[in-house]
């Protein structure tokens, strides 16, 4: 797993969304080798990322048992290693993986992100991350680009010619 | 979590206990001086308060909280009178003392939150001096403020009127202080003066400049103090340099608590800290002693200002005052989570065992003695939950013991007299229960002293005794608490509230209420029958949410009136949210827990008693009615409740499956299983597929996302890896308008 980059990339921060937005500040500096990892998933034919250092780890999704009237993208709620886990599907449609996995954030809110498969992992080269003034939409705007379906999203990085929207966890807790 | 935050949170927790005991003296000598003619104070009480208000002085100095710490030192004086008697404990005294101890005990956390203005501070220095017997020997503000910044005396006496004033209105607003020591050649004297108070105006406020040390004929050494914002280090690389000195002033966190813990007897042998009082804390080994000296304690004053902090502090006894240790409800319930999932692994593993052991031919002394392990150490696990679930439990006194302050106070203020009594103190709830009932006791209680308890005059009219009388009872049925409070006020007025009714369009003026229904009309939202609001309540806008509140803790409210002799409030709750006793149903191919506290009864209905037909999807779903004893009630299924797909909907089964999932009973007539609940007191029954059984469960919270979900109070990990969702059966119906429709 890559290590951050400690030097003139970017700051040590306590929030980890502040540490990949600095990252995107910086893009055309040269990259060393400690980099933030970014899991890419797909859910619903849709690619996501998501920061390693926000994930718990990634398991095979039990049953989920669905909430009564649930708010948005919330499909329900399942039990992993004892402990309730908030299932999310982040894609419009439903995901139909043959074996579901289900992605743990880390934090109170107990998330889990639903998802067809894993990609990959990816180093967050500066080259990567598209324009961070993309990445920055106005209050009350949707980030343009590939619709990351009004989900939270930090950076935006290209990812073998397609847009990928690296998912805001801290701000997914409070949704 | 840094250290300032920690700092506050056990300054709340050990001010909130000796506050509380400050409180309870308070309202004892307020009864001993409550006769009609002076008492005597009982010495033993007297001397507690004294200690207690002597560690709370000491608290809020080392929360840096001056102004406090001086308001209650001010009173630790009032009590040091009462104790030698220059102070008469007469009924003005008595109340005037528990005013002035309540409204300091405000401040307490007031302050400590930033949250507490000068009409506070105001106000408990009034009660003060309304009591006192001398004047009070207060130290002049400016001498107070100075003295917080280490001046000497001599700089004190050069400090202007205004700049004294400036002092302290940096103070207010929480700035640092600094002092910069220069040392300029006299030639540039002019020339770097400016460049420097310019650099420190840009920084912060220049109180003022004073004489430094070692001036000569070619030196010239000055002292500037100002008060910044900024952090230390970025002060220092915007203001220091070679030729100054940049200094911060006032009182060190580390000084102020070294005092603190001096001056509450913590620290047991101090050089130079030698006195009667300090032989006395040193033998009794406690944190507060009886203080040996009469009138202040000049020689620990003495040893206060003067005493130099060991150069190993670690090796003093720092106990604290409370035995006990603080932990986090969540920090509980994870270790809760990590017993139960050792106990199912335990389970797991058992079965595993026994499985390799067939194959692997052991014989059946072993199995069996393999079993018996694996069972016993499951048992373990699940006591050891319960046990956890335990540590959550706290005892209802201190929320009656304030309660009942809080009745006296209001019934005072409102010229009213009360007696309070308290049943059932001793129990115990789930915290979190307790911390959520408390706003709704508050509530119903300001209720009572409010509207029900008349005035002496008109209880006596009515052939009452002057005094009205209060009951907080608290007792428990089965997984529930139920906690009454009843008063012999003028009960509630039916006729008031019917008309009140209409007027708001709960009811048409022609329908027909029993009593009890007219009676919960009181629960509608924007319903008061009283023509003014109070300052003490009377908005009505009150009892709704106090009946939601109820609800929503999964327990509820109900009310008995008798017009002119009193009314009862009923508030049951469970007693905790955690481990419950639970029963299991099955509907739509998943299971659901119910707390057996919700539920009146479980029964099988046949579908001759419906009304309209069994509601499901085909016919509407919704509500409908069923035949159940002698009446007729709403009938729902828990399907359509939860708005949840069933499985075999889902999975295109078809509906004779689903009807022997429901058990036909040989007739070819169909048995519903259903809930019976209650609902604002009335009996409403829910469908479901299949009783599972009863269980005892631990309830695990939803997280973040819990407030979004109505009608779940959590969910449970159930054998074979299942996980149940935990209903709230009375909310999830509240939530459906066909109850108020139907009903």
């Amino acid at each position: 797993m890559a290590k951050r980059n400690s030097g003139d990339l970017h700051q040590r921060t306590e929030s980890k969304k502040l540490g990949l937005v600095a990252l995107s500040d910086a893009k055309g500096t040269a990259a060393g080798p400690d980099l933030p990892s970014v899991i890419i998933f797909s859910a619903g034919g849709v690619m996501f990322g998501v920061d390693v250092n926000a994930t718990e780890g990634v398991v095979d999704c039990p049953r989920v048992v669905p909430l009564p009237h649930p708010p948005r993208g919330v499909i329900g709620l399942t039990s992993v290693r004892g402990r309730i886990t908030i299932v999310l599907c982040l894609a419009r449609g439903s995901v139909r993986g043959e074996k579901q996995r289900l992605i743990l954030l880390r934090g109170e809110a107990q998330l889990g992100l639903l998802t067809d498969r894993i990609e990959s992992v990816v180093g967050l080269e500066p080259d990567r991350v598209i324009d961070p003034e993309r990445n920055r939409p106005k209050a009350g705007e949707q980030a343009k680009g590939d619709d990351a379906g009004g989900w939270p999203v930090t950076v935006r990085i290209k990812l073998n010619g397609k847009e990928v929207p690296v998912i805001d966890v801290e701000r997914l807790s409070g949704f | 979590m840094n250290d300032d935050t920690t700092l506050l949170k056990e300054y709340l927790s050990e001010s909130e206990q000796l506050i509380d005991m400050l409180l309870s003296d308070l309202d004892t000598l307020s009864s001993q001086g409550s006769g009609d003619k002076p008492a005597k104070p009982a010495a033993s009480v007297v001397n507690r308060v004294f200690r207690t208000v002597h560690s709370l002085k000491g608290l809020s100095g080392m929360m840096g909280l001056v102004e406090v710490q001086a308001l209650t030192h001010e009173f630790e004086d009032l009590l040091d009178d009462l104790r030698l008697g220059r102070l008469v404990l007469d009924r003005n005294a008595a109340n005037l003392l528990q005013e002035a101890g309540g409204s300091l005990a405000g401040l307490f956390v007031g302050a400590a939150h930033g949250s507490a203005g000068e009409d506070d501070f105001r106000r408990c220095q009034e009660l003060i001096s309304a009591i006192a017997v001398r004047p009070l020997e207060r130290r002049k503000e400016e001498d107070r403020v100075a003295e917080l910044l280490g001046l000497s005396e001599r700089e004190r006496a050069l400090l202007t009127e205004f700049e004294q004033h400036r002092i302290k209105v940096n103070i207010d607003v929480g700035r640092q202080f600094y002092s910069v020591a220069a040392r300029f050649p006299i030639a540039e004297l002019d020339s770097k003066y400016r460049s420097l108070t310019a650099k420190l105006d840009g920084v912060g406020e220049l109180i003022t400049t004073l004489p430094g040390k070692e001036s000569d004929a070619n030196i010239a050494a000055l002292k500037f103090l100002f008060a910044t914002d900024l952090k230390e280090a970025e002060l220092r690389a915007q203001v220091e340099s070679p030729e100054l000195k940049l200094e911060r002033v006032g009182r060190s966190a580390w000084r102020r608590a070294g005092e603190a813990l001096k001056s509450v007897g913590r620290i047991q042998s101090l050089p130079g800290w030698s006195s009667r009082a300090g032989e006395a804390r040193r033998k009794s080994g406690g944190p507060v002693t009886e203080p040996q000296t009469s009138g202040r304690d000049n020689e620990t004053e003495g040893a206060l200002s003067s005493a130099v902090l060991p150069a190993s502090f670690e090796d003093e006894t720092l106990r604290p005052l409370l035995p006990s240790v603080r932990v986090d409800l969540s920090e509980i319930d994870d270790v809760s989570s990590l017993a139960h999932e050792l106990s199912l692994e335990a389970s797991g593993l058992a079965i595993l065992a026994d499985h390799f052991m067939t194959r692997a031919g052991c014989s059946p002394r072993e199995r069996f003695d393999l079993k018996l392990t694996a069972r016993r150490i499951e048992r373990e696990f699940l006591e050891l939950e319960e046990r956890l679930v335990e540590l959550r439990m706290v005892s209802l006194a201190q929320t009656f013991d304030r309660a009942a302050r809080l009745a006296r106070r209001l019934a005072r203020q409102l010229g009213k007299s009360v007696t309070v009594e308290l049943l059932g103190r001793s129990t115990q709830l789930d915290k979190l229960i307790v911390d959520r009932l408390a706003d709704t006791i508050h509530h119903v209680l300001r209720n009572a002293v409010d509207h029900g308890i008349e005035t002496p005059d008109v209880r006596r009219i009515a052939g009452k005794p002057g005094r009205g009388l209060i009951r907080i009872d608290a007792t428990l049925e089965g997984t529930r608490a139920v906690i009454a409070i009843s008063d012999d006020g003028r009960g509630i007025d039916l006729d008031k509230v019917r008309a009140r009714g209409v007027e708001i369009g709960a009811i048409a003026p022609d329908d027909e209420l029993p009593e009890e229904e007219t009676l919960r009309l009181i629960f509608r939202p924007g319903f008061s029958t009283v023509s003014e609001v109070s300052r003490v309540s009377g908005r009505g806008v009150g009892l709704d949410a106090v009946e939601r509140a109820m609800v929503e803790l999964g327990g509820e409210i109900r009310v008995s009136s008798q017009l002119g002799r009193g009314c009862r409030f009923e508030l049951a709750a469970p007693t905790t949210l955690q481990l419950i006793s639970a029963f299991v149903v099955s509907a739509g191919g998943w299971l659901y827990a119910v707390n057996v506290g919700q539920i009146v009864e479980l029964v099988r209905l046949s579908t001759e008693d419906f009304d309209g037909g069994f509601p499901c999807p085909q016919n509407g779903g919704g509500f409908s009615r069923v035949r159940w004893r002698d009446t007729t009630i709403p009938i729902v299924s828990l399907d359509w409740l939860l708005g949840v797909t069933p499985v075999e909907e889902r999975s295109d089964e078809s509906g004779s499956a689903a009807a022997q999932k429901r058990g036909l009973n040989g007739n070819g007539t169909e048995r519903i299983p259903a809930l019976i609940t209650r609902v604002s007191d009335r009996p409403v029954a829910v469908a479901v597929d299949g009783f599972e059984g009863q269980r005892e469960i631990i309830v695990k919270s939803l997280g973040s996302i819990a407030p979004r979900i109505r009608g779940v109070v959590g969910a449970v990990d159930l054998e074979r890896g299942e996980v149940a969702l935990v209903l709230d059966l009375a909310g999830l119906i509240s939530l459906s308008r066909g109850v108020r429709s139907n009903g």
